[in-house]
């Protein structure tokens, strides 16, 4: 039994370290991905600025060119607030809490008492200093990225607001409304070819995120752990329900959480229910039903086959 | 550092001990000319116990010889600046890679070559 223990726990080993490698590698593609939509995003919306169908900028009112002019600007902004983000990303390669980690343990290593004096040697804490104040200084330029990308965030929901804005006066002017994406597809225009790339780099990635995340699902059902998916919510068939209540049926708390969620309320049903002369003939005859309690022997047996036998 | 010699000596005293028992043991054995499964494993317990009273007594003992020049080494960088030691941090701050980023580069670098 021993052995066989010894044996299964290293297999577990490799494929916990397997799944954390995986893991990594899942959040890298994602972060990629985001990466990447972002970029196509603003490539969408700088195009949107300088090359939508308008037929000409000149001809524009000048209310209409302000709020362009001021989509191209802002676009720029952001732009610029963005690479400052992904440049902070690329230098410094760990997540935020994985600094404060690390700053935790070098911190403790170097201050703290140790078990049987197992302290670290001169060499040894000199590269532990190093790393400490470089820690320290790593996480205030992660704290710095993290302001970048909410301003990065800000700015692009100024340019969807104020897109909107021009729609609703072009609309109200009679002029077709302006699509962001959708026109900027034509792979021969210089920004659309960068679209282009970066479509086929998302999907790419995608994939690599699809195969990275069946392995990750393999690796946990073989280490015997519930996928950490959720349950997809059904919908509920309300017209079940309210059959069964028509019918004078009892109702559950599910079915109650469902009406009172999706449906209408129990008032409501029963009014909208015409009752036929079938189901008043059903609701009377359960009526009648009285719960007694039973006296005398049970009539079936206990399931238990030798106690049948002794009875 | 003052607590360094209470440690020393408690460690030589832990390391007597712990000699004292196994070779008891050892005498005990002979006597009784017995080499049961019981008495090895006695032996072997108290053999980790020496070893481990060893490596502490001899943590300890490098402890105390290097701590002067420990103390010296850090003494002289408070005095003439930590310089050196912020190679990496200075870099951060200015805006260039940190050292797990480069490391990480470095071994791709090494990945490729390899292929």
């Amino acid at each position: 039994m021993s052995s066989k223990n010894e044996k299964k726990t290293p297999d577990k080993e490799k494929l916990e370290a397997k799944l954390s490698e995986v893991n990594v590698s899942i959040s890298k593609i994602s972060q990629e991905i985001r990466k990447l939509k972002d970029e196509r995003q603003s490539l969408n919306l700088m195009s949107f600025a300088m090359t939508n169908d308008l037929e000409n900028i000149q001809g524009l009112p000048e209310e209409q060119k302000n709020i362009l002019l001021e989509v191209q600007n802002r676009q720029k902004e952001a732009n610029k607030v963005r690479e400052m983000r992904d440049k902070i990303n690329s230098n410094i390669i760990l997540p935020e809490q994985a600094i404060l980690e690390n700053l935790y343990l070098y911190y403790y290593r170097l201050t703290g008492e140790e078990a049987d004096l197992r302290y670290p040697t001169l060499k040894k804490e000199t590269v532990l200093f190093a790393r400490f104040m470089e820690l320290q200084q790593m996480f205030s330029q992660k704290i710095k990225s993290t302001d970048y990308h909410n301003q990065y965030q800000e700015l692009m929901n100024e340019q969807l607001s104020t897109i909107d804005k021009l729609n609703e006066i072009r609309k109200k002017s009679g002029n077709k409304k302006l699509v962001i994406s959708k026109g900027n597809r034509d792979s021969k225009s210089p920004v659309g070819f960068k679209i282009y790339k970066i479509n086929k780099k998302i999907a790419s990635n995608s994939n690599k995120l699809n195969h990275l995340r069946k392995e990750k699902g393999k690796i946990e059902s073989s280490l015997g752990r519930k996928g950490s998916r959720r349950k997809k919510y059904n919908m509920p068939d309300l017209s079940r329900i309210q059959e069964r209540i028509s019918e004078g049926g009892s109702l559950s708390l599910d079915d109650l959480g469902a009406l009172l969620k999706h449906g209408k309320g129990i008032q409501d049903i029963e009014k909208s229910i015409p009752k036929s002369k079938n189901t008043e003939k059903k609701s009377k005859a359960i009526q009648r039903k009285r719960v007694q309690t039973s006296r005398g022997r049970r009539r079936a047996g206990p399931r238990d086959t030798t106690l049948k036998n002794d009875r | 550092m003052d607590q360094l010699p209470k440690i020393i000596k408690d460690a030589k005293e832990e390391v007597r001990n712990a000699e004292d028992a196994m070779k008891f043991h050892e005498n005990v054995a002979k006597k009784s000319s017995k080499n049961t499964i019981g008495n090895q494993e006695q032996e072997k317990k108290l053999r980790e116990e020496f070893n481990s009273a060893i490596g502490r007594l001899n943590r300890a003992e490098n402890i105390f010889k290097n701590s002067e020049e420990i103390i010296s080494f850090w003494e002289s960088k408070l005095e003439f600046g930590f310089e050196e030691l912020l190679e990496d941090s200075n870099r951060v701050i200015n805006g260039g890679a940190s050292s797990w980023a480069l490391r990480k580069k470095s071994s791709k670098n090494d990945q490729g070559e390899e292929e």
